[in-house]
């Protein structure tokens, strides 16, 4: 369940990163080109089908479907505030949540 | 139209929200603890003790005490402690009605282990809560289902006016931009909505699906006539058992219910019986429906029916049957989402916080966007102004120290008093009367409603951070007895009500220290700087969440 919910936090912030508001606000020193952009957004998508995929697997369709809105919603407000209060902590968990869940 | 479809749509949407917006934070509230209404009954009767029966325990001793309360019944229900939504065990009997009509019924809580009825305290435990974001309360039933459905509907168009008028849903997707005024309120408004918009789509659609017959009689109408008959016809053929067996009135045995059991446990695992529902009990023709664990939103159980007395197997039913109903059923079940483990049951809880939030900030936002203009006005602020002014606060903070209320007199009220059950209601509505008194007190003074928001929070800091306290010194399941003992649901609850405290009280430290430097300004330049009047009104608590 923590795999998930690190699966869709991830995809959160990859999609955000293509935006280039927002990379600077988690990468204040480093520049984003378009080619970097679009990377990142195409991988997110991928990423979130990989999410859906995971959790349909995890708990069946029908509640899975469920499942995925219910961590996008967290996780998608959870980095909108680590944004503007703790960017660090937001590239952080991109590496923490993961770990979390193998433990 | 002449200002274009969008300006029309905002429109809409601002005055369509705001008239509705304050019984909607309430049924949105409400609603939201009903995730957790079982949890909640079982922390407002602390006396019971955790049901460990087995199932051979609870069987046996429903069984017995439906054979003393309910002989020659048409219908026995049992419903073991096997899940959260029951977690003491449940009898229902339903005796022979007269021609047409429907017999007396009755039910009970068992203690599976002792077989006495359950006592404990009187209380209206979570499931008034929960009823109350449907029925409210204090009101007829038929004329608060209208209310909320009215409610509901504003709610809908909300929503899709809403999506309507938000220019970039994709590009603001993660967009919070902190102390900006009025604009940060549109941003935590935008993210509130947008990212749990599934969500708030299904919770509203799926809630007027639950009372669609009451709000569009006229389609039943059209095919069985008006009338209580005809709508009674129309449940009756709606809801009909298609294999019901009719009464043989010839006495029979009924067969042993816990080997009946066993082979629906040994086809679909262990604890995964949700129900045991005997038709005509005692009678020749008796029949026993196993039904299994909810899995999905599908609001229907697949069954195995028995026959009652051989014992033997008949049949499999599955849950879904005609397609319509199927959809209404997963509708529903969505939306109750009774088939949700504890993870995804906190991913309800928060989702259902985040529309609470978002009808809160649509509301506040309504106020940050004209006070400014307000206050410059000569005479002062408007009537219309300072009201939704002082309903935003009186509903806003006021009614979750209302709640906290409900349960401060759940653990107060002498355990012995008859009418506790409903003074626990009383004592929720009379503290939220006295909060919108309060905060009509600001009336006058809506320069400086700052100053009673801050209050109000701070009293709700206390009344949720002291819960524990209390639950502490009048039972004696304190939450380090609680967590010592793995007792998660009672030291859960306790943790929640302590953030909660400390959320509502961080949200009054912050308010509180912002305006000192807001004040002056508003009398050095009320007219130059926008900001600079609008005194920082408060983040809800659900927004911290």
């Amino acid at each position: 369940m923590l795999l998930a919910f690190a699966l869709a936090y991830i995809t959160c912030i990859t999609l955000c990163l293509a935006m280039n508001r927002h990379f600077q606000q988690l990468l204040p020193n480093q520049k984003i080109s378009p080619k970097i952009a679009m990377l990142l957004r195409n991988s997110g998508w991928i990423l979130l089908l990989l999410t859906i995929i995971y959790c349909t697997k995890l708990v069946g369709v029908a509640v899975g479907l469920v499942l995925v809105l219910g961590l996008f919603s967290a996780a998608a407000c959870l980095l909108a505030l680590l944004l503007n209060y703790a960017p660090r902590v937001a590239l952080g968990l991109v590496v923490a949540a993961p770990l979390a869940s193998l433990l | 139209m002449k200002n274009g479809f969008r300006q029309s749509m905002a429109w809409v949407h601002t005055w369509g929200g705001l008239s509705v917006g304050w019984i909607l934070f309430f049924v949105f509230l409400t609603g939201t603890l009903g995730y957790f209404d079982t949890e909640i009954d079982r922390w407002m009767k602390p006396e019971l003790p955790k049901d460990t029966s087995t199932m051979e325990q609870a069987l046996t001793v429903a069984e017995a005490r439906l054979e003393q309360k309910a002989v020659g019944a048409e219908r026995w229900f049992i419903s073991p402690p096997t899940n959260r939504d029951n977690p003491n065990l449940r009898i229902f009997w339903q005796m022979p009605g007269e021609e047409g009509k429907r017999g007396i019924t009755g039910n009970e809580l068992l203690d599976s282990t002792t077989g006495d009825a359950l006592s404990g305290r009187a209380t209206g435990g979570g499931q008034t809560l929960y009823r109350m974001h449907y029925a409210l309360h204090y009101l007829p039933t038929d004329v608060a289902y209208w209310i909320v459905g009215i409610c509901s509907m504003f709610m809908l168009v909300a929503i899709i006016t809403g999506i309507v008028i938000h220019k970039k849903i994709f590009k603001d997707f993660f967009t919070f931009r902190p102390q900006k005024g009025q604009r940060s309120w549109l941003d935590i408004h935008n993210l509130l909505s947008v990212t749990a918009l599934p969500f708030h789509f299904m919770i509203t659609y799926s809630g007027l699906i639950f009372f669609a017959f009451t709000y569009m009689p006229l389609i039943v109408s059209s095919s069985y006539g008006t009338g209580e008959d005809a709508e009674q016809a129309f449940f009756d053929e709606l809801f009909e058992e298609t294999d019901k067996a009719e009464r043989a009135n010839i006495h029979a045995d009924l067969a042993s219910l816990s080997a009946m059991v066993a082979i629906a446990q040994s086809q679909w695992g262990k604890d995964q019986v949700r129900y045991i529902d005997i038709a005509n009990p005692g009678d020749a023709n008796a029949r026993v429906s196993i039904g299994r664990q909810l899995d999905s939103p599908l609001r229907s159980s697949p069954e195995l029916v028995f026959d009652g007395v051989s014992g033997e197997l008949l049949s499999n039913k599955a849950a879904a049957t005609s397609a319509p109903r199927t959809v209404r059923d997963t509708f529903l079940g969505l939306h109750e989402g009774l088939f949700a483990n504890i993870t995804l049951r906190w991913l309800y809880f928060l989702s259902g916080l985040l529309g609470t939030a978002m009808i809160a900030t649509g509301m506040i936002l309504w106020t940050v966007k004209r006070r400014p203009a307000q206050l410059k006005q000569a005479k002062g602020p408007d009537v219309g102004h300072r009201l939704v002014e002082s309903l935003n606060l009186g509903t806003i903070v006021g009614l979750p120290i209302a709640i906290a209320a409900y349960f401060w007199a759940n653990r107060l009220l002498a355990v012995d008093f008859a009418a506790r059950s409903e003074w626990e209601v009383h004592s929720m509505f009379l503290v939220w009367a006295g909060t919108l008194i309060y905060s009509f007190v600001a009336w006058p003074v809506v320069r400086n409603i700052t100053r009673h928001w801050i209050h109000l929070l701070w009293l709700a800091a206390a009344a949720y951070s002291l819960l524990p306290v209390l639950n502490a010194l009048t039972t004696d399941r304190h939450i380090t007895r609680s967590l010592i003992n793995g007792d998660w649901l009672f030291a859960a609850i306790d943790l929640t009500f302590l953030v909660t405290g400390i959320l509502f009280a961080f949200t009054a430290f912050k308010l509180q220290h912002r305006v000192p430097q807001a004040a002056p300004k508003k009398r050095a330049a009320p007219a130059a700087n926008q900001h600079a009047i609008e005194p920082d009104a408060p983040t809800t608590p659900q927004e911290a969440v």
